[in-house]
């Protein structure tokens, strides 16, 4: 299959690609013709797709940093040097306010959602120079533009994200490298990853109430988005914060259907 | 200024007299002209001071400033890490606003533009030259100081500020209010 976005034969890296967002992401870059190389923590999860998509699967788990470092080392190998797009998806979630979440999960979402995600993002930055240029494609939340105060050190962790996107926008620009920042509002089923010890922090949409679109987000909704910014479709979009939230953050109290 | 207590809470419940608590994140700027206050680094290091009062202006008198920066609104590729931990400090302000608000705690944070001298406390050690002939000046055509951020604070915990809860200010001269805002004061020749 030709891809519409003139994809074909490019190289990709998903981290966190087992699952949610990164797992559609996989699936539709794939779609487009790119070799895809993707990170996650389960083995079984992560070769059944591998397997299904015609992808390479990447044992990491990013909360360990040379595991994290040597993932991407991995991926560039892959490709054979080249790295065309890189979607830094690989994140955790802690429900909690400020004032209750514990310093080991504040400092292990730092470390995957924010430190692993430059980390992954500064080593890419080199070969996307010298090759001509590439898209980085950072998955941050709407929580990361606005505060969800209950998911404390999580909005904390993704505004820094969107930070980090921006200035590698700023800084890649001269040389054809884009970064975009995707802030996805309430995606079903939510984020299941968690700190170690904390699995019952996994996101709920039972009690979610639905965004004026009058449906939640789906991984496939967002996985579009980033086809579009891995294209040369969006050759000057960079620096940019994208939201994906079925109008959720469009106006401070949004009507909601039904 | 008295001995540092730990945790704004202690200071809370500390006594009935009206307190003013600051809490510093971060090496800034202003704290380099003020010794009484040890340099920081990191969300974790926080010092607050209490200053009593003669008697309660406010029924709810707790008020937490972060010192933060221009950079945490607007990064700077120059200084992109630094940018990075100030957009996180700005978000960690917002959050402990919403949570805190209820307890009639506010908390706010300075976005400090150019101050002089320029930070002293680099990673690694390195220490900053205290050389502000560089640097490109705002539309009010001077760099700031530590008494314009330091009277920002005093604003924030004051009862003039008593309804400000999750504020992020520009102390910045206007350096951020534009894209282009750097060429202004070198256009119209100020300073």
């Amino acid at each position: 299959m030709t891809s519409p976005f003139g994809l074909d034969g490019r190289v990709a890296l998903v981290t966190g690609g087992t699952s949610g967002i990164g797992r559609a992401c996989v699936t539709r870059l794939r779609n487009e013709g790119m070799r895809v190389a993707f990170t996650g923590r389960s083995r079984e999860r992560g070769d059944a797709l591998a397997a299904e998509t015609g992808s390479d699967f990447i044992d990491c788990d990013h909360r360990d940093r040379d595991a994290s470092d040597h993932a991407v080392e991995r991926a560039l190998e892959l490709g054979g040097g080249r790295l065309d797009v890189l979607v830094a998806n690989a994140g955790i979630l802690f429900q909690g306010t400020i004032e209750s979440t514990p310093e080991t999960a504040f400092r292990e979402l730092l470390e995957v959602n924010l430190t692993a995600l430059f980390r992954a993002s500064r080593r890419c930055f080199e070969p996307m120079r010298d090759q001509g240029g590439g898209s980085m494609i950072h998955i941050a939340s709407d929580a990361g533009i606005r505060a969800v105060h209950e998911l404390a050190a999580y909005s904390v962790t993704k505004a820094g994200v969107i930070a980090v996107s921006e200035l590698f926008g700023a800084e890649g620009a001269p040389h054809g490298i884009r970064a975009n920042a995707i802030c996805p509002g309430d995606i079903v089923p939510g984020v299941q990853a968690t700190p170690a010890g904390h699995e019952d922090h996994a996101e709920d949409p039972d009690s979610w109430s639905l965004p004026p679109s009058g449906r939640f987000g789906t991984a496939h909704d967002v996985a579009g988005l980033v086809a579009w910014l891995a294209s040369d479709e969006s050759a000057h979009m960079t620096g940019a914060t994208l939201r994906i939230d079925g109008g959720t953050g469009a106006a401070m109290r949004v009507l909601t259907r039904g | 200024m008295e001995s540092p207590i730990k945790g704004v809470f202690a200071a809370r419940a500390a006594g009935r007299c009206s307190m003013l608590a600051f809490i510093v994140c971060g090496a800034a700027p202003a704290l380099a002209q003020q010794p009484a206050a040890p340099a920081q680094s990191g969300v974790e290091d926080i010092v607050v001071t209490a200053q009593k009062r003669e008697e309660s202006l406010q029924k709810v008198p707790i008020s937490i400033t972060a010192i933060s920066s221009d950079a945490g609104v607007w990064g700077e590729t120059s200084i992109g890490a630094y940018s990075v931990s100030k957009r996180a400090l700005n978000m960690l302000v917002q959050t402990l606003a919403v949570e805190a608000g209820p307890a009639g705690i506010r908390v706010n944070a300075v976005c400090p533009g150019d101050t002089a001298p320029g930070m002293a406390t680099h990673v690694g050690g390195r220490a900053a030259t205290g050389d502000t002939s560089g640097w490109a000046l705002p539309p009010l055509a001077r760099v700031g100081t530590g008494s314009d951020v330091a009277a920002a604070v005093a604003f924030f915990a004051s009862p003039d500020g008593a309804f400000c809860n999750g504020s992020l200010l520009l102390v910045d001269g206007g350096m951020r209010a534009s894209l282009r805002a750097s060429a202004v004061a070198t256009q119209s020749g100020g300073a």
